[in-house]
């Protein structure tokens, strides 16, 4: 077999390592725990990818519009701020390029082993080591660090026929650019985040397109923003004004949260807008009628585009507004029984968010599965470690999407706690800790219980993947302000652990962290 | 339309005026209740609109909304204020319960000065864009406002825009925008009546009387209140301890989120700063 390839990744086939601590991904999550890692002096550590290219979520969609509907001066670290960004909003690509660019900065690539697809990881405990199988080697470290996102596996519908369907059938997430739509008929399938985006740009080229609406999204202005090279180069200058740009956006964001609380005159401001901005693209009373949301705003995402609400208004563009429900040949059926030909599919169906693939393959000490520890909903302690898996630390895990502000400053905040958590092991000789069981109930529980009153689950929700179907409970969202999660979850006490340096686990004295990790 | 789901309105009779209360009833994590007294020209919607609802997830909330004195001749004074949301707090909590008190702008002051008239019964005391002694800078504003008030609603509209808002955070308005804006920004009789205090307040001596546990937050760009008047507060009240939010006067348009972190970490572990502590702002 000849490969060539110009990354400094090549390495024999298959090589087994061990390293003080594996990191699992290498989107946001793992770039960012490795950098900090580096920055705090340890270097015995390893970034397992499944891809060939850094980079998560970013390297993996690549669909005609992606961009990120959190403005990018917040959507970046606090540690590696970037006077570079376009505009207020920017493009896949461009975030994507930051994060190639911070993992060469933070001097991560010789700790990444990419093609390295975690296919089963299990809790060894007479070792009381972690180990991790992959098809270019066997890994095994002391700490394990889930980095593995929550839109990182695409969910494919069950839909009869869809196996069948005879012409191409492409998931946003696993675009097929060889595939090309100009004058196709084309099908897309779903209204959320990605779909929204998508639409815009397939209108424009597709000879015909069908949207398969099974909730209509809450739409508001996108704010167009583009910085100037003047204002960049202020940015890079006085880096004070770049900061100031970005806790006016974090904290704008948060305001936001009062519309997830209910708080009634937050959701008349953000209904009214929405509505408006439909009103004012979308002059069909019927058709405006069809993408009129009946739940209440940010139960599901609320979106953010300029460009949606007209592509809807084109006259290639036709609303079905129904799920899809079967496909016979190349024929697509709604659940309202319309029937329309197409030759390309596109699903914007989502992720496997509430049930996450790779929980199937990481195992306790008895070879139980994560998976099946969850079997009624995600959860972990803090929203960090989980109960019966020793020495583990999710970030991004359960509990902690917004669905109001920025998921960069939770990772943020994980990565200090495990810092702190780090350091305490190193001071105290520790070889294993765990969160106690009825720690982790309690938390889980305390987070319900505040999630009950939210626009998440009030009036019994509205199916979104923010919450678990089989349990109803919301195990995506962390149910509270941004700031609310730092600082209950941004510094590790030992609270509700168990740790052990030798012989039996015992309850963690509470301690204050001996060196608080700021970030900044 | 109602604070929050939970929320009951009414009006309580002092002194003959119609005083407007608003308690958010339900309890929460926070063992006592929170009390929140708005400033010049405002209502508890106006200036609360963000604090009130969100803190009602933390604790009971209760807000008063001032009213015109009885008697039109009489001068409004910081003691009638202060009777007004007594008497509110009272008539809703009863005479003996703890509670925390906020006050911002006017109603640091007032909310100030029923501190030190109810000694521990106000565990802890925040005290937003507050200041004890109207100075020379403030009056020469209060003049340019009293001369607009009279001759050009327009103006003092701009007026009012201009210093309550930090440069920063008009900039992003568009001409529509600050033109709607400035509808909204009306002044009446009773608001007159408001800054006219406004020009005579010296509570120094009553503020020294303060035995709450009291944080401090300044406005880091306020123009109204600024912040060397935060500063005064940090050595007049003993048990005190000062923040710093990037923001106005007008913190309820430009910083609203940042102030309810300020409120609910500290009521949350009142202690973590000692006297005297200068709190740094956070960052994002």
């Amino acid at each position: 077999m000849t490969t060539t390839t110009t990354t400094t990744d090549v390495r024999p086939a298959l090589r087994d390592e061990s390293a003080e601590i594996l990191i699992i991904g290498s989107g946001f999550a793992g770039l960012g725990m490795g950098a900090q890692l580096r920055r705090h002096g340890r270097e015995d550590f390893l970034i397992l990818d499944r891809a060939q290219q850094v980079g998560g979520t970013w390297r993996d969609n690549t669909y005609p519009g992606a961009a990120c509907d959190v403005p990018s001066h917040l959507y970046s670290f606090s540690f590696a701020p970037n006077p570079q960004w376009s505009g207020f909003y920017t493009p896949g690509p461009e975030i994507q390029d930051y994060l190639v660019r911070f993992s060469e900065d933070e001097g991560l690539t010789p700790h990444l082993r990419l093609g390295a697809d975690m296919l089963e990881a299990h809790w060894d405990p007479e070792t009381e080591r972690w180990t991790v199988r992959t098809p270019r080697g066997t890994y095994t470290g002391r700490w394990l660090v889930m980095g593995t996102g929550h839109l990182a596996d695409p969910r494919l519908p069950d839909v009869p026929g869809l196996d069948a369907f005879e012409g191409e059938v492409i998931h946003s997430a696993r675009w097929d650019h060889t595939v090309d739509l100009k004058g196709k008929r084309v099908a897309v399938v779903g209204t959320g985040a990605s779909a929204i985006q998508v639409i815009p740009e397939l209108a424009a080229t597709a000879a015909e397109l069908v949207v398969f609406q099974r909730t209509p999204a809450w739409v508001t202005p996108r704010v167009v923003k583009p910085y100037s090279a003047a204002v960049r180069r202020m940015f890079e200058r006085a880096p004070h004004t770049m900061q100031r740009e970005r806790d006016d956006i974090f904290w704008f964001a948060e305001s936001s949260y009062a519309q997830r609380r209910g708080v009634p005159a937050a959701l008349d401001q953000v209904r009214a807008q929405a509505l408006g901005h439909l009103a004012a693209a979308v002059s069909d009373p019927e058709l405006r009628e069809r993408l009129t949301p009946r739940y209440l705003p940010g139960c599901k995402r609320v979106l953010v585009s300029n460009d949606y609400y007209p592509a809807m208004a084109r006259d290639n563009v036709t609303l079905e507004d129904s799920a899809l429900d079967r496909v016979e040949g190349s024929r697509l059926f709604g659940v309202s029984g319309h029937g329309y030909e197409v030759d390309v599919v596109v699903l914007c169906t989502g992720f496997e968010a509430a049930q996450p693939p790779f929980a199937e393959r990481v195992h306790d000490g008895e070879g139980r599965s994560l998976a099946d520890h969850w079997s009624s909903g995600m959860a972990a302690f803090d929203s960090t470690a989980v109960a019966g898996f020793p020495n583990l630390f999710a970030i991004n895990g359960p509990n902690t999407s917004l669905g109001h502000n920025s998921i960069v400053y939770i990772i943020e905040s994980q990565i200090a706690y495990i810092l702190e958590a780090l350091d305490r092991v190193e001071h105290e000789g520790i070889r294993t800790m765990v969160p106690e069981t009825l720690a982790q109930e309690e938390y889980v529980d305390r987070l319900q219980e505040r999630a009950a009153t939210s626009v998440w689950l009030v009036d019994g929700g509205c199916h979104s993947w923010y919450v678990d179907p089989r349990s109803g409970k919301l195990t995506l969202i962390w149910p509270d302000y941004a700031y609310d999660f730092r600082a209950r979850n941004g510094h590790f006490t030992g609270e509700g652990f168990l740790s052990s340096a030798s012989g039996e686990p015992e309850p963690m004295p509470v301690r204050e962290p001996e060196r608080s990790v700021a970030l900044i | 339309m109602p604070l929050t789901a939970s929320t009951v309105t009414r009006t309580v009779s002092v002194d003959g005026a119609s005083v407007t209360c608003h308690d958010s009833v339900t309890p929460g994590e926070l063992d006592r209740p929170l009390v929140l007294v708005h400033g010049t020209g405002g209502t508890t919607a106006s200036h609360f609109g963000h604090l009130f609802p969100m803190m009602a997830t933390r604790t009971r909330v209760i807000a008063v909304d001032w009213a015109p004195p009885a008697d039109p001749a009489a001068d409004l004074t910081v003691n009638l204020l202060v009777g007004q949301v007594r008497a509110a707090v009272d008539e809703l909590l009863g005479p003996d319960t703890a509670f925390d008190l906020l006050g911002y702008s006017l109603g640091s002051v007032v909310a100030g000065q029923l501190a030190a008239d109810l000694g521990r019964r106000v565990e802890n005391l925040v005290l937003v864009a507050g200041w004890a002694t109207t100075d020379v800078h403030q009056r020469l504003r209060n003049e340019v406002w009293r001369h607009l008030y009279a001759t050009s609603p327009d103006a003092l509209a701009r007026y009012t825009a201009f210093c309550g808002l930090s440069p920063l955070a008009l900039r992003p308005l568009t001409p529509a925008m600050l033109d709607g804006a400035l509808a909204s920004l009306t002044a009446d009789e009773f608001t007159a009546r408001q800054m006219d205090l406004n020009a005579r307040v010296d509570v120094a001596d009553r503020l020294s009387a303060v035995t709450a546990r009291t944080l401090i937050v300044s406005c880091a760009e306020d123009i109204m209140v600024p912040p060397h008047h935060q500063y005064e507060l940090l050595g007049i009240i003993d048990d005190a301890r000062l923040t710093t939010m990037t923001s106005g006067h007008a913190f309820f348009l430009e910083r609203p989120a940042e102030l309810m972190q300020i409120v609910d970490l500290h009521l949350r572990e009142p202690d973590r700063h000692p006297a005297g502590a200068i709190i740094p702002e956070t960052h994002a």
